[in-house]
């Protein structure tokens, strides 16, 4: 058997988990499905693609592909610096519209928000940068055979790299900081939160920040991988949920499980039923956990 | 007993704007006292408590602990000001384990001071410190409560505040919380007490007050109120309170 599909499942996987990480945190800390999350992963290849092509006009080598690599030094800075800048703008976007609905205690009002959010953003993107899809790098690069009939890039590999080292310093954070702490006490109980001297609109900051710039990453990701287009961002929202649903709302280890699941799945099924049958698996398997473990793989039970 | 730490004058305070449940209560607590807040069903005893820890905003009136005043102040602010709170229901997070609370209460010390409190609060709640790496939500009623009590203990605050700790524990472990917070008294802190156990909490308590109707019906020594007839009469008939500030400091 062809097991092609392990990895191109994994690094579809490692895209899916680092958007379902943010869902899954601002759901757990505001109890809100934000679907405006899909933006910023949109933004944030967008972001990542403009520093770059700053950095390459003014750093003249920088552009050049680094040892096995496809890309340049210019593309790993300026993803970091869209990392940051994600974080920011999703912090805005609380500030501005969210956190404004939610003083007035509407859970429907936001949902309807974060739509509108996105929408609005997807269409700024489409009047500044028009349809036309860009690239962080043109080379080619050729698959090498890692065994079992696995074909694998470079920059597959280093992608790989990137969300596990992303999401094992979320866990250590998530687990074994005070922050940490702060978070899972405030997405539990925030009034208790309060009165134990947790600064509650800040972790609500820190979250909004936290998970922009995992979705800028997976911007990132998703721009080396295939391509820079304003939709990117919207045609990954619904495994997002699907990965964030499945491994349980407010686990970080079940963000990245139902992430691997979805991608893993889906390639599978292209591979082996046929590409047109791809979202469909994926939300068969979702529903199929759900009746068992309604509350996810890693969720608490409410 | 000491100064008074937490001094309250005429709050009114309620869960809507312009529908007060507390109506014009003054109060007081000092250092080393255990106060207790008893009154019958609605009464607005947990409204009142709520108002002090900053979970419900102030309509009128004025609070002030350790001489700042804290009526506007948020409650993690309040937390960090000296000032810790015991809920009644869902007092601990379920998905956090023992050791992660009292972390979380460590955190409004000094750095310098947080592994050595938390200890001295394992060796003080021994029954928490066999179970420091168990889930929250695993332990019995009793236990999470002693657990709530030990995290807002080692903030070491000037007034501890609690909401009906003996609710729904057995008369064992009733026995147990209350032995615990003799022992916090016996540390100089300000103890107050909402209770229903009257007889129990008037055992301990130095001094009470019986709120009826949102309004101070009683205030003065805990002992004048062990007379049943005493505590009925306040309960059933709050225009013939007894003179209300014999014994208040």
């Amino acid at each position: 058997m062809n097991l092609q599909f392990v990895m191109d499942g994994t690094l579809a996987g490692a895209m899916i988990a680092l958007g379902a990480i943010g869902v899954t945190l601002t759901y757990s800390v505001l109890q809100f499905s934000n679907f405006a999350h899909g933006e910023l992963i949109s933004i944030g290849a967008y972001i990542t693609y403009l520093v770059a092509a700053a950095i390459s006009a003014t750093v003249i080598g920088s552009s050049e592909a680094l040892a096995v690599f496809s890309f340049g030094w210019n593309v790993l800075l300026a993803g970091g610096v869209a990392m940051a800048l994600t974080g920011f703008l999703a912090w805005g976007l609380d500030w501005l519209l969210f956190a404004r609905l939610r003083a007035k205690g509407m859970a429907i009002t936001l949902v309807m928000a974060s739509f509108g959010a996105s929408m609005a953003l997807r269409a700024m993107l489409e009047l500044v940068f028009s349809s036309r899809p860009l690239y962080y790098t043109q080379d080619l690069q050729i698959a090498r055979a890692i065994g079992a009939g696995i074909l694998v890039t470079p920059d597959q590999l280093l992608l790989v790299a990137i969300t596990a080292t992303l999401v094992g310093l979320l866990y250590v954070m998530w687990a074994h900081t005070a922050l940490g702490r702060a978070m899972r006490a405030v997405s539990e109980n925030p009034a208790l939160a309060q009165v134990c001297g947790i600064d509650v609109p800040r972790v609500v900051r820190v979250t909004w920040y936290i998970g922009g710039a995992l979705a800028s990453a997976a911007g990132l990701l998703l721009g080396l991988l295939v391509q820079v287009r304003p939709q990117m961002g919207f045609e990954m929202l619904l495994p997002l949920f699907a990965a964030a649903i499945l491994g349980g709302i407010g686990s970080v280890p079940g963000a990245l499980c139902g992430g691997l699941i979805v991608g893993l799945s889906q390639a599978a099924t292209v591979q082996f039923i046929g590409a047109e049958w791809r979202a469909g698996v994926a939300f068969v398997i979702l529903l199929a956990v759900l009746l068992i473990r309604p509350n996810g793989l890693f969720g608490r039970r409410s | 007993m000491t100064k008074a730490l937490l001094q309250m004058n005429d709050v009114v305070a309620g869960y809507e704007q312009g529908l007060p449940i507390v109506r014009g209560v003054s109060f007081t607590a000092s250092g080393g006292e255990i106060v207790a807040i008893l009154g019958p069903n609605g009464a607005g005893k947990s409204t009142f408590i709520k108002a002090v820890a900053g979970l419900l905003s102030v309509d009128a009136g004025t609070m002030v602990l350790t001489g700042h005043d804290i009526t506007y102040m948020s409650a993690h602010l309040r937390a960090r000001a000296g000032l810790a709170y015991v809920p009644q229901l869902h007092n601990v997070f379920a998905t956090l384990t023992v050791l992660d609370h009292l972390k979380i209460g460590a955190t409004l010390l000094p750095p310098a001071a947080r592994k050595t409190q938390i200890e001295a609060s394992l060796t003080l709640f021994p029954d928490l410190a066999r179970q420091r790496h168990v889930l929250a939500g695993r332990l019995s009623g009793g236990q999470r409560q002693l657990l709530s009590i030990a995290r807002a203990v080692l903030t070491q605050p000037a007034v501890l505040l609690l909401d009906e700790p003996s609710a729904g524990l057995s008369p064992r472990m009733v026995e147990q919380v209350f032995a615990q917070l003799v022992k916090i008294r016996a540390g100089g802190i300000a103890v107050v007490l909402v209770e229903q156990h009257v007889k129990a909490t008037l055992a301990i308590a130095d001094r009470a007050y019986v709120l009826v109707e949102g309004e101070v019906a009683y205030a003065g020594p805990a002992a004048a109120l062990q007379n049943k007839n005493t505590l009925a009469a306040l309960y059933l008939n709050h225009a013939h309170r007894p003179s209300a500030t014999t014994g208040a400091p």
